[in-house]
């Protein structure tokens, strides 16, 4: 389904992405994770067209997509959340979620229901927490009823209570509509709950994936982490 | 409703405004002038208050209109519908192909090259004295011709023809800022980015604003050197441009009405203070640091506030 084929990003002295390679066959959800500055947020980037690489290339079903822009790869049914969390502050829920949808407006209440943001629908997002507006980003993702989504960092921010109800979220939208869920994340308990496969990447490239159980287990992950 | 109706009861004053103001002809220029300042703000608006585009070159879109309108009246003697729509064309067409170069371009720098091509025209304006008839200014441009018998020479005539052309400024405005089109312009500008992750391509959408702002703009243009007689660069300098900006923040980026206000203070105030003399600049300059103490979404941001308390 998605193919990363030797990406190099360099940034000044620092290879945010290093000959990395990537292979995703069909859907399902899958965790990526890695230490800070490991280059998942800039492998994001360069799939959704914001980031131009160095050099290596990106397919999508075969296509090669490596530097369309990022409205040309929102079309093409490639979805994102943003680390820093970005909704339209003076849009009200509902119309965040109405923005570029290809849903109807009786899914996006439905969908605004499921996470307890529907007595929300018509005020500002400026006038959420900070865990609602992420819910309301993720949410606002699902409505584009893309073929590959790419979630960064979704639990971030988030409070125990608005967590659960985002990991049962995200499951349930896998359920009715499988497709390709990239997730990148810290918050390891999440991320373990969440995906059937998890990729561990490390100074600009894959150094290992697997299922949770395998990953945990690794000693090469354990060296990345802890040094 | 009660915003219909007070819409209404505007246009009927203003429409009735010629027989008020009989012996007053001074306050009827005052009047179209604000009309003439009115109309290119409305397309800077669109750019700055609805897209988040601060141009600080837009006054020379006004003088593309211009200077296009004039050639073609006096050199190539076109009739001044003709020109008028050749004018508003060539400064969408110059809006297309220069707002291509200065988008690709963000924030402060986009500022800086926006700056640069107002320069650039202004030098154009100014310098290239075969066409342009440089800085002396380019005499004889003739009033519209008349329409149906209705001549635009006397001043309350003219009235009617700025007061017809900011509204359909105004009503282009509302309609750009009703449509989807619109909805898309106020997304931009809240997050670019989001907005081009949802697959709207940025690009396309804010080079065909500053067409239309440029456009607009050309429209004010062409009737203001028509109102003057004369075309002069300094009607399209760089401070022209800057005040364009002031009456759009002044009025109330990204509301309706903000331009018509913010040409109102900004035009209408100023000549009022006249009797002040030398101390009118200096009236108009404390006025205007406290708006922007006390109403930082401009007159409009005020007014609906106002409003919103009176219903309460």
């Amino acid at each position: 389904m998605i193919s990363i084929r030797s990406l190099r990003k360099r940034y000044g002295g620092v290879d945010a992405l290093s000959d990395c390679d990537l292979e995703i066959a069909g859907p399902g959800i899958y965790g990526l994770i890695g230490p800070n500055g490991a280059g998942k947020t800039t492998l994001f980037d360069v799939i959704t067209g914001l980031t131009e690489p160095d050099s290596g290339s990106v397919l999508v079903e075969g296509r090669d997509v490596t530097g369309l822009s990022p409205h040309r790869l929102a079309k093409l049914g490639i979805a994102r959340s943003f680390q820093e969390c970005r909704v339209f502050p003076e849009f009200s829920c509902l119309e965040n979620l109405l923005f570029g949808a290809r849903g109807t407006r009786d899914e996006a209440l439905r969908l605004l229901e499921l996470v307890n943001l529907h007595g929300y629908r018509d005020e500002p997002a400026a006038e959420l927490s900070f865990g609602q507006r992420r819910l309301l980003e993720i949410v606002a993702t699902f409505m584009l009823k893309p073929r590959i989504l790419l979630l960064d960092e979704p639990a971030s921010g988030v409070n125990p209570a608005l967590l659960e109800l985002l990991l049962e979220f995200i499951r349930r939208m896998y359920d009715e509509r499988p497709c390709l869920f990239l997730v990148v994340e810290h918050n390891m308990e999440f991320v373990m709950a969440l995906a059937a496969e998890i990729i561990v990447m490390h100074q600009g490239a894959v150094l290992e994936r697997g299922t949770p159980e395998a990953v945990q287990a690794s000693p090469r992950v354990m060296e990345a982490y802890l040094g | 409703m009660p915003a219909r109706i007070a819409l209404a009861l505007l246009l009927a004053a203003l429409f009735l405004f010629p027989f008020i103001a009989e012996k007053q002809p001074y306050l009827l220029h005052v009047l179209i002038l604000c009309c003439l300042y009115a109309i290119p703000a409305v397309g800077l608006n669109l750019m700055l208050g609805y897209t988040g585009l601060v141009s600080l070159g837009h006054m020379a879109f006004a003088g593309v209109g211009a200077y296009t309108a004039a050639v073609l009246m006096v050199d190539a003697r076109l009739g001044f519908w003709l020109a008028l729509l050749a004018g508003v064309l060539a400064a969408g067409a110059a809006g297309a192909a220069i707002g291509a170069i200065c988008l690709r371009f963000r924030t402060h720098f986009f500022m800086i090259v926006t700056l640069a091509f107002g320069l650039m025209l202004y030098s154009v304006m100014n310098n290239w004295d075969e066409v342009t008839r440089g800085a002396a200014g380019f005499p004889g441009i003739p009033r519209p011709a008349p329409l149906g018998g209705f001549t635009f020479g006397p001043l309350p005539n003219f009235y009617y023809l700025a007061l017809a052309a900011a509204a359909t400024a105004f009503a282009v405005q509302w309609l750009v800022v009703r449509s989807e089109f619109g909805r898309v312009l106020v997304a931009l500008r809240q997050d670019e980015r989001l907005a081009q992750a949802k697959g709207v391509n940025a690009m396309l959408y804010k080079t065909a604003i500053f067409a239309l702002g440029s456009a607009i703009a050309g429209l004010g243009g062409v009737l203001h050197v028509s109102f003057l007689r004369v075309a002069a660069p300094a009607t399209f300098s760089l401070a022209e441009s800057i005040n364009a900006v002031l009456i759009v923040i002044v009025g109330g980026a990204g509301s309706l009405a903000g331009p018509a206000l913010g040409a109102l203070v900004f035009v209408g105030l100023p000549e009022y203070l006249r009797v002040a003399a030398e101390w009118r600049l200096v009236v108009f300059g404390i006025l205007l640091v406290l708006i922007m103490l006390f109403a930082p979404r401009g007159l409009a941001g005020l007014a609906a506030h106002a409003w919103a308390r009176v219903r309460a």
